[in-house]
């Protein structure tokens, strides 16, 4: 019998937050936020469709600084979501399923995602100047 | 039904690995590229390919992704199944119109 008011999984308002169940949150938050960056391919595409002029235009915007921050937001988001991805792959396959594992690839993703976002925004800067 | 989508959203995770690896070594060159010569890459057979592979694999694990979180936090059945139908017709307009601007670029290449 389906009762409305009945607590369904995964009722997060009583659910006390830890390391695990927190990465567990933001992977699925992270997956929303870049199922709408997506939107950036055909986009991109469109303006290139129209000529150099245009396109280059389409770039400047990048040059604005809120862009900038959403640019770096972007790129950890995807670091993040990529590695706990993998995280989540190796658990499939039986791999780190341990707490104590799971404590520690959980840091490890937190650290290494934050990592390459650094990194790759000094690699922007100095390739493209864009960062 | 579920095992396959759950298959599915595996498969295309491992595959988008070495996708987001390769767009983000191809835009830190890009600068050193003219328009005409990125051009060329995207409407070459290779470069279609990987667009074409992308755009697949990233639209068919964003909604794949986004039908498990709708299932999970939206209980009315009815309101559910509007918002995966919603959700799986926009990824598709997504998947459609990028390789419909490809087709436009390398039309007037």
């Amino acid at each position: 019998m389906i009762n409305s008011k009945r607590p369904l999984s995964p009722h997060l308002q009583v659910y006390k937050p830890q390391l695990t169940s927190i990465l567990s949150i933001s992977h699925r938050i992270s997956g929303i936020l870049l199922s709408g960056v997506s939107i950036i391919l055909p986009i991109g595409l469109y303006f290139f469709s129209f000529g150099e002029n245009v396109f280059t235009d389409f770039l400047s915007f990048f040059n604005h600084y809120l862009f900038k921050i959403l640019l770096i937001f972007i790129i950890f988001i995807l670091s993040y979501h990529l590695l706990n991805g993998i995280r989540h792959l190796l658990w499939d396959l039986g791999i780190g399923l341990e707490m104590r594992e799971s404590y520690i690839s959980g840091y490890l993703v937190i650290f290494l995602s934050i990592a390459i976002t650094i990194i790759l925004i000094f690699t922007f800067q100095l390739q493209m100047g864009v960062l | 039904m579920a095992i396959k989508s759950w298959i599915v959203q595996r498969i295309t995770a491992v595959l988008i690995i070495p996708i987001v690896i390769y767009f983000f070594s191809y835009l830190m060159n890009m600068t050193s590229l003219s328009y005409t010569e990125i051009r060329n890459d995207i409407t070459s057979t290779p470069g279609m390919f990987v667009i074409i592979v992308s755009s697949l694999t990233i639209y068919l694990h964003s909604a794949l992704g986004l039908e498990v979180i709708i299932e999970d936090y939206i209980h009315p059945t009815g309101i559910q199944k509007i918002l995966v139908h919603i959700s799986n017709i926009f990824h598709l307009i997504l998947m459609l119109f990028t390789i419909s601007m490809l087709i436009i670029i390398s039309s007037t290449a």
